[in-house]
């Protein structure tokens, strides 16, 4: 086996894709300053699946999309290498694949083609402003199980691993760990232990994605992938194909080793549409007959995925779109009052039909307080971000979320702009409230308030406590015209489980129709 | 920060019996106190006396509940070296978190002592206040941890 083929060198360049998404992953976090260097939106932008449906769905791109370009001509140059040579999703399937036991009886299912009737679904119900893409784009899928289960729970074992040695300290061993603790804090652990909703369906999710490469290698990638589909769509049109020569000798060995089950064995029928060029194929060849080149004709192969199918696909993906949008959550009073969206966040509708659920804005959220939706917003909305107060406030001076969106859905707010955004507005619970209800003083509320005149002022009030004494309280009531709704009065409000002091969305800047005050 | 080095000390005041408070304080050979003045809503002013909520873990927010009675036993328990109150800037209005540039006020002065109640009392005097009309300094001055009469300390005022 020699070292220097192409395949290696193709291993090698996926190994360092992989390793600069984790990179930059670990990277999406607030380094203390209220900018970000490097956010690993840099993948999101070279993605063309969200710059189309994006496109389509929201009729506006952010310029940064302008990167999948580059990503369309590469393909068209080179067929699907991003998925055989970048794709960190792709890798790991790899390297999950790998440990699946090659069985001689190796089944290649026929399932090709349902990859193209997800991506026409969600092609079709984008055109009619339904955003379904970030559920199945393999990016979005990745940065959103990586940052809201996989890397949280990673760092919840290695800080428990770390802890339990400093607290029993077995053979003297804390000398040794610490310092090696205070390393990977520094570099790969978070500031702080994450905690987010839903982060076990998440993950369970992902693992599955994973866990199908032990049924077939590279199951999503082959099957189910829409953004694959569209790359090996626009592979069908590209310059590099392969070529077999005289030499075959029908031994089927490149049907052993194919990445995308692209039938490499049927010669000219091989389908470059399913192809990964991973090169597997002319490396293995005994006969040295694989050829990959730029001369030659090759006639594609028909796709041959049933002029009825599609049409099913397109129908369903639009038929989708009437039936999450009848719910009660999109009218003007029966909005959920706890779906406190982001400062910058764009009206509903429009931030619906951008948001690709990437969940870089609740991992970059510095408080935590963004966790991923589940019906909050509708199904349409499914693990799109809210603030839920209780876990994490809006901190007055960070706009990292806005920097770090792909699509736009919450919008790059300078901070003097941001301050001024309502989100909703905080009101106060006068039967939990300490100095209301139960003749104790507090103000924690209007202590923690961050706007430059204080949201919440006070009256004093003389009340009698349970003795009969005369308590002098200063009673919190909130100025609704400042409020902005950030939330940390509820986050550090004493009066825990439910709130004395609590936000709700009405009043947010970004809703014409859902306001109180005249 | 480290959250491990929260643990649970006694202090055996009048409002705080026991609370977690960062080790590093007790072990240290020298403690010296910085807080910069401000504005609060509750208290008045935070100087040093409040500003030792700062090395409070657990829920320390419910010491508000009897906020001057918790500051004189967290002063009392961790006995600084030095107090140094920055005032360099302090905050008029809308503090500790809140407020705008239209609130600070440019003093360029330090504070320094190691009396804490005596710090605090003169702090106020910046504000426009008396040492007396702090709920804190004037139980700190009861409870024997320094002294709120201005006329009774050594101020020597240093122009640099």
């Amino acid at each position: 086996m020699r070292l220097f083929t192409f395949s290696n060198i193709r291993r090698l360049v996926q190994g360092l894709f992989l390793l600069l998404f984790l990179f930059l992953l670990i990277q999406t976090e607030s380094k203390g300053n209220d900018e970000l260097g490097y956010p690993v939106r840099l993948f999101l932008d070279f993605d063309p699946l969200i710059f189309i449906t994006t496109l389509l769905s929201a009729h506006a791109a952010a310029k940064a999309f302008y990167f999948s370009l580059i990503t369309i001509i590469l393909t068209l140059l080179f067929g699907r290498v991003f998925c055989g040579w970048a794709c960190p999703l792709g890798t790991l399937n790899n390297i999950v694949g790998s440990l699946k036991k090659p069985r001689t009886d190796e089944k290649t299912r026929n399932l090709y083609r349902i990859k193209y009737y997800i991506l026409i679904g969600i092609t079709a119900s984008s055109f009619f402003t339904l955003q379904a893409v970030g559920i199945m784009d393999p990016l979005s899928l990745l940065i959103r199980s990586f940052s809201m289960s996989i890397l949280p729970a990673f760092n919840y074992g290695a800080r428990s691993f770390f802890d339990t040695i400093y607290a029993t300290n077995p053979f003297g061993l804390a000398t040794v760990s610490e310092p090696v603790y205070s390393a990977l804090k520094k570099t790969v652990l978070t500031f702080e232990q994450l905690h987010y909703n839903q982060a076990v369906f998440i993950g369970v999710l992902f693992m599955a994605v994973l866990g199908l490469n032990l049924v077939e290698k590279r199951f999503w990638c082959k099957y189910l992938c829409p953004l694959g589909a569209l790359l090996g769509l626009l592979s069908r049109f590209s310059l590099l194909k392969r070529s077999i020569s005289e030499g075959c000798t029908e031994c089927g060995e490149c049907a052993t080793v194919c990445s995308g089950s692209a039938a490499p064995d049927q010669k000219e029928k091989w389908k470059d549409t399913e192809c990964l060029y991973c090169w597997n194929c002319d490396d293995i060849c005994p006969s040295n007959a694989v050829r990959f080149g730029f001369k030659g004709k090759h006639a594609s192969p028909a796709m041959d995925l049933g002029r009825r199918r599609v049409i099913v696909s397109a129908l369903s993906g639009i038929a989708l779109v009437p039936l999450v949008r009848i719910t009660p959550l999109g009218t003007d009073n029966a909005k959920n009052p706890i779906l406190l969206r982001p400062p910058g966040a764009l009206e509903e509708k429009e931030f619906l039909a951008r948001c690709v659920k990437c969940g870089e804005c609740m991992k970059v959220c510095i408080t935590n307080g963004l966790q991923p939706t589940f019906l909050e917003a509708g199904l349409e909305g499914i693990w799109s971000p809210l603030l839920v107060p209780r876990i994490g406030y809006c901190e007055y001076r960070c706009t990292l979320c806005g920097q770090v969106c792909p699509t736009g859905a919450i919008k790059r707010l300078p901070l003097a702009e941001k301050t001024k955004v309502k989100i909703g507005l905080a009101m106060i619970d006068k039967g939990r409230c300490l100095p209301w209800a139960h003749a104790r003083p507090c103000i924690v509320c209007e202590e923690m308030c961050p706007t430059p005149r204080k949201a919440i002022w006070f009256e004093e009030a003389r009340v009698r406590d349970r003795q009969g004494k005369i308590v002098i309280v200063k009673q919190p009531r909130v100025d609704l015209e400042l409020c902005i709704g950030c939330g940390i009065c509820e986050t550090k409000c004493p009066v825990l489980g439910r709130p004395a002091i609590y936000v709700m969305n009405v009043g947010e800047s970004r809703s014409k129709e859902n306001q109180l005050l005249l | 920060m480290d959250e491990r080095k929260f643990k649970d000390m006694a202090i055996n005041g009048e409002a705080l019996k026991s609370w977690p408070l960062y080790t590093d304080v007790f072990e240290a050979d020298k403690v010296i106190n910085m807080p910069i003045a401000k504005h609060h809503g509750l208290s008045k002013l935070t100087m040093s006396m409040k500003n030792w909520m700062g090395v409070m873990g657990g829920s320390r927010r419910q010491i508000h509940q009897d906020l001057d009675g918790s500051l004189v036993d967290l002063s009392m328990k961790i006995r600084p070296t030095l107090t140094i109150l920055d005032a360099v800037r302090i905050l008029t209005a809308n503090g500790p978190q809140g407020g705008s540039l239209a609130d600070v006020k440019k003093l360029d002065t330090v504070i320094v002592g190691i009396d804490q109640v005596a710090v605090d009392s003169y702090g106020a005097t910046l504000f426009g206040m008396k040492g007396s009309d702090l709920g804190c300094v004037r139980l700190g001055d009861k409870r024997g941890l320094g002294t709120m009469d201005l006329a009774k300390i050594r101020i020597k005022k240093i122009t640099m």
